[in-house]
């Protein structure tokens, strides 16, 4: 039954290239059936493998090899494993997949029908290159993998490549994530070469004889790798822009599958990290700072995606935390409920925005629970989950198992475990903040609702699904190797009373909005961190200063438009911070100094230089060839003289 | 004997198409057949090859009396680029079928010469008559730039030939100057490659060989005769000089200086590695400020051949292999692009990014390919790009790992020049409005080449495999 794993990514990768290749004109029906029926096969080959895994195949961690590349001695193998972390983690991205290309069947059914197959194409290709990840018993096939998802969702951030927005935002997405991806490279390189194989099970057999001065460096640039893709701080400028592609896109790619990626890469590769503490306590440290900030920026948005999207950047922040402090199984756990309460609120957001005419914005949701009463409810169900009401959601219960072994981790567990549980305050706050708003009394707007199966049965799926499978987390656990934590009576009471403390202040803050406003013009910057604009001044203007003198005047204009314009008046918010006035200047200044050296590719210029120099003296030298006698016989007498006086010198000694 | 009809059948196909004229497009027909029979032969003698080192060997005397002979001989290396050349010579045919309207017959007659003297310099391995193939080849490809140009044709044709004609003398210093050494008057690179030189000796041999090579290979600060001939030539010249003249300096450098001067090598190397890591982010950056396409693209040349002199000079294993996939993987992308630029300019007039776009909505074919090969050219894995470039920082990681980290960060560039043409040419707005989306010739060619790329990338098992022995020959003894 093992056997049957590569055909999980196949069969996406099929609908790929039979929308992508085919030089066919194929009709809407068509590419709707072929878009979203590729998407349906691996969740339904991924369930029996689930089935035989959880009757005692999983425990050998079967690996079925691809391919064999030999470069020299070595014997490269492409292959996938069946294992706890690939099942559980493949079912998820397979179903949550299905489900939400089932929606965006619908969603999308009005565009132009090359539009259409392009996205249907891209998305397949995106689905097979996940699956490749959470599958790939080797770092080969999970490179590629995790390259072409970050590929695919630079074509469908920018699907809408007419909005410049939107490009610009696919373009940070590529650019930002390759960074990371470098680093990735670079850490998975040096691990190869520190163990001789690219399996990972012999690789991760291999870590204990690294020593640390070598081990270090490899776990920091693979962290850095994952946190990249996982948008955690200080790489998480890209994902709030990236909301720019459709909605069934940022359900798929931004709440359950690409940016969860760097998750499942941290679980696969969990006793390296547990061989370097330190490392993993950066990660840790990293992890939670993003869960608080990210909750907090969540807060102040005015857009519902948005709202999501630092959301996920937040919750994934958890799961790194779980993951730095040494629990992946508890982290898994998340990684797959989060994944269903996520895609529900991206896709029960999309229709409720739908109805506001298309309108985002939070309170353009206001009276959604009269329009579209099921799309309401399936989001308020997402948010409890989200915020993790106790009992009832799924979401408390793997939040509990996260936090259960942050607090049990030890020294700093307690101060770490308190700081989460504000995080939980903050999450519950945020996601009934929504909720709140949309339940309220709205202006009648007469749009025709979405109708039909397609676009309820995957909301209704899943959020069924977030609701019941809380009870299957401790057995998820266990199922993946870790111990359900059990916790002090107080905790678990704090742990419960965090999200209803949460759901009140989101009361509090609905009924007196100006609080909100309040808060916002404190913090004044509604990007966290500046970063966002930091990276723009000092990293894309640079670059793009440089390239530009480099490749002389005529790449002036050509790459203006090739990066998102400053979000925000950056001078305004820089003045009166003269720490970051100091930085962005000297860092101008420096680019400034470097690139001045370059003007139009100087090198041409030198050969150029030269060969104009050569031309001057032949205008010197051909004054010789004058054509007269005397002077010709003149030369032809100092010649003779020369050689003359060269022979006397010779034959003298 | 079929290495000298590897190497006179395109030659003879080339005087055949100069007689012919262009007249039913006999010239380009007659072009395609002895490109085509070419491709044929070294199919047949690689296949019934036997598994040593050597697929097939020939030794005539010439001239005795100075030693020098017709020394040719055939391995997995020199097979693969001689396919390469083979391919993309019929590619550059068929892409130049409607471009190329004037002096057709002496258009094909330059292309198969060209590609003729190309696969001399990758059989010979007498070292005067390499130099003499070495020489041959630039003056077809002159010819190209020069007469079915565009713009400032003739004066970058002159300095693609100032240039290499300048850096040649390099090589033929270095030949003479190793073949006195000999006691004998020979010519033969394996009879020379036993002599015994001191390493300053080898060092200075090398440096004149590699001047050419570099040159050739264009490896800043001695790309400068690049931009403007990849720019201003024809498409078919386009694709010959990425494709097959930049491979020539490659394929030196892997072949001669370690089989000629290993000490010498070993000296050297690590400023190899400096240049080469130095020169692909120049390479990069350079053309991440392009606004022309095909610039784009000829810097983007620049920077992977510099990957390449790094897998060179490195001398390790992985990054030998490494090299060698990303010269194959290099002509096909390139290869790919140039034509495809090539065929927008012939239907909008323009190679401008600026004004271009939108062949999202106006051709959608056109905006697929140039999306798989914008994807190879930021080195997607799964396409060849993406193994060579791997393969060669794992080897440098080997040697000198913040060389390997200089390395990888092209990588980062390279998403920035990609995104940055592929967004140019297929978002955005229309414009123009209306362009006529490939034709059937385009869409044959443009899959073969994606069908090499992503091949290779998947499997790249078929080059390393092929090219193994003479990779081994290529260690850089005493390194780790």
């Amino acid at each position: 039954m093992a056997s049957l794993l590569p055909f999980v990514p196949v069969s996406a990768l099929l609908g790929f290239v039979l929308l992508a290749l085919v030089p066919l004109r194929l009709r809407r029906g068509v590419v709707i059936g072929v878009g979203v029926g590729a998407a349906i096969v691996p969740a339904l080959l991924m369930l029996p493998v689930g089935i035989v895994c959880v009757g005692g195949a999983c425990e050998t961690g079967a690996v079925v090899t691809i391919l064999t590349i030999h470069v020299g001695q070595l014997a490269a193998q492409i292959a996938m494993s069946l294992d706890p972390l690939s099942v559980v983690a493949g079912i998820t991205v397979a179903v949550v997949g299905a489900l939400v290309m089932i929606y965006a069947g619908a969603y999308m059914s009005e565009e132009p029908v090359g539009d259409l197959r392009r996205f249907f194409a891209y998305m397949n290709l995106f689905l097979a290159g996940m699956l490749a990840v959470v599958l790939a018993a080797d770092v080969l096939l999970l490179f590629l993998g995790w390259e072409t998802i970050g590929l695919c969702s630079f074509f469908l951030i920018a699907y809408y490549t007419k909005r410049p927005k939107a490009v610009a935002a696919g373009t940070k997405a590529l650019v930002t994530t390759r960074v990371a991806d470098t680093m990735l490279l670079a850490g998975l390189m040096l691990l190869f070469l520190a163990t001789g194989t690219t399996r990972f099970d012999g690789m991760l057999a291999g870590v204990g004889s690294i020593d640390a001065w070598h081990l270090a460096p490899i776990a920091g640039l693979i962290a850095i790798g994952a946190l990249g893709k996982s948008a955690q701080i200080p790489f998480h400028t890209w994902l709030p822009s990236a909301m720019a592609g459709p909605t069934p896109v940022s359900a798929l790619l931004h709440s359950a599958t690409m940016v969860a990626a760097g998750v499942i890469l941290l679980v696969r590769l969990a006793p390296l990290f547990a061989a370097v503490p330190e490392i993993s306590a950066c990660v840790a440290v990293l992890g939670l700072a993003t869960a608080m900030l990210a909750a907090l920026a969540a807060l102040l948005q005015t857009d519902v995606k948005k709202l999501l999207a630092f959301s996920t950047m937040s919750q994934i922040g958890f799961m790194v935390l779980a993951l730095g402090i040494g629990a992946p199984a508890a982290a898994l756990a998340h990684f797959a409920i989060h994944a269903v309460f996520k895609s529900l609120l991206f896709l029960s957001a999309g229709i409720m925005s739908h109805g506001a005419h298309g309108d985002t914005g939070i309170e353009a949701l206001r009276g959604s629970r009269r329009r579209q009463p099921l799309a309401f409810w399936t989001f308020a169900i997402g948010a409890a989950a989200l915020a993790g009401l106790p009992l009832v959601t799924a979401g408390w219960y793997s939040k509990e198992a996260m936090l259960g072994a942050v607090l049990s981790s030890g020294l700093w567990g307690v101060p770490l475990w308190a700081l989460a549980v504000a995080a939980v305050v903050l999450t519950g706050t945020y996601s009934f903040r929504v909720v709140f708003v949309a339940a309220g009394r709205g202006p009648d707007k007469s749009i025709a609702p979405w109708e039909g199966l397609a676009v309820w049965a995957p909301l209704v799926a899943l959020a069924v699904l977030a609701v019941l499978s809380g009870f299957l987390v401790d057995a998820l656990i266990r199922f993946d190797g870790g111990t359900p934590s059990e916790l002090p009576w107080i905790a678990t009471l704090l742990g419960a009373a965090a999200p209803l403390a949460g759901v009140a202040l989101a009361r509090h803050l609905v009924v007196y909005p100006q609080l909100l406003d309040q808060l916002r013009a404190k913090l004044r910057h509604r990007k966290v961190f500046r970063i966002d604009s930091l990276y723009y001044f000092i990293l894309v203007r640079g670059f793009r200063k440089l390239s530009q003198v480099m490749a002389g005047p005529g790449g002036e204009q050509a790459i203006a438009p090739v990066l998102e314009a400053p979000p925000i008046d950056v001078v305004k918010l820089v003045a009166g911070d003269p720490i970051g006035r100091a930085l962005v200047a000297s860092a101008t200044r420096l680019v400034k100094a470097v690139v001045a050296a370059f003007d139009p590719d100087r090198i041409d210029l030198l050969w150029m230089r030269f060969a104009r120099a050569l031309g001057r003296a032949w205008e010197h030298v051909h004054r010789i060839q004058t054509g007269r006698v005397r002077d010709q016989s003149l030369g032809l007498a100092l010649g003779f003289a020369g050689l003359l006086l060269f022979a006397w010198g010779t034959s003298w000694r | 004997m079929a290495l000298i009809a590897l190497l006179l059948l395109p030659m003879f196909g080339g005087f055949a198409a100069y007689f012919l004229g262009s007249r039913r497009d006999a010239d380009r027909w007659v072009s395609i057949a002895s490109l085509a029979a070419t491709l044929a032969i070294l199919i047949v003698t690689v296949a019934g090859g036997d598994d040593g080192r050597w697929l097939a060997k020939v030794d005539l005397p010439w001239v005795p009396s100075f030693g020098i002979s017709i020394n040719f001989a055939l391995d997995g290396l020199s097979a693969a680029l001689i396919g390469i050349a083979a391919g993309l010579g019929i590619i550059g045919v068929m892409a130049s079928w409607h471009e190329i309207k004037v002096d057709s017959g002496l258009f094909h007659a330059c292309l198969c010469w060209t590609v003729s003297a190309t696969i001399g310099v990758f059989l010979s391995f007498d070292l005067l008559v390499f130099a003499f193939f070495w020489e041959a080849q630039l003056i077809p490809s002159f010819m190209l730039i020069a007469v079915w140009g565009h713009g400032a044709k003739e004066s970058a044709a002159l300095k693609f030939l100032i240039f290499n004609a300048v850096a040649g003398f390099g090589l033929l210093a270095g030949v003479f100057g190793l073949a006195s050494m000999a006691d004998t008057m020979t010519f033969n690179a394996f009879t020379l490659a036993e002599l015994k030189l001191s390493t300053p000796m080898q060092v200075w041999l090398l440096l004149g060989f590699s001047l050419a090579f570099l040159v050739k290979l264009s490896v800043p600060p001695f790309h400068a005769w690049l931009p403007d001939a990849h720019t201003l030539a024809p498409t078919a010249g386009s694709i010959l000089l990425a494709g097959l003249l930049l491979k020539t300096g490659a394929y030196g450098l892997f072949r001669f200086s370690p089989m000629l001067f290993p000490d010498g090598l070993l000296v050297l190397a690590p400023y190899g590695i400096a240049l080469g890591a130095a020169g692909a982010l120049y390479g990069g950056v350079v053309a991440c400020g392009q606004t022309d396409a095909k610039r784009l693209v000829a810097y983007t040349s620049v920077a992977h051949m510099c990957i390449v002199l790094m897998g060179v000079a490195a001398g390790v294993e992985y990054a030998l292999a490494g090299a060698v996939v990303e010269m194959v993987a290099h002509s096909f992308s390139a290869s790919a692009l140039f034509l495809l630029i090539g065929a927008l300019y012939e239907r909008t007039q323009t190679r401008d990014l600026r004004e271009l776009g939108g062949l999202q909505q106006s051709a959608p074919k056109f905006a697929a390919a140039f999306a798989l090969f914008c994807s190879a050219l930021l080195a997607l894995p799964g396409t060849a790009n993406f193994v060579g470039e791997a393969l060669v920082v794992v080897g440098i990681f080997q040697v000198n790992w913040p060389f390997a980290l200089l390395a990888l960060s092209t990588l980062i560039v390279s998403v920035v020049y990609g995104t940055r043409l592929l967004k140019g040419v297929t978002f955005g707005a229309a414009s123009p409005a209306v362009v006529r989306d490939l034709g059937w010739r385009e869409i044959a060619t443009v899959l073969t080449l994606a069908a090499g790329t992503i091949a290779v990338g998947l499997y790249p098992q078929s080059v390393i495999g092929l090219v193994g022995p003479a990779l081994k020959a290529a260690l850089v003894p005493h390194l780790p």
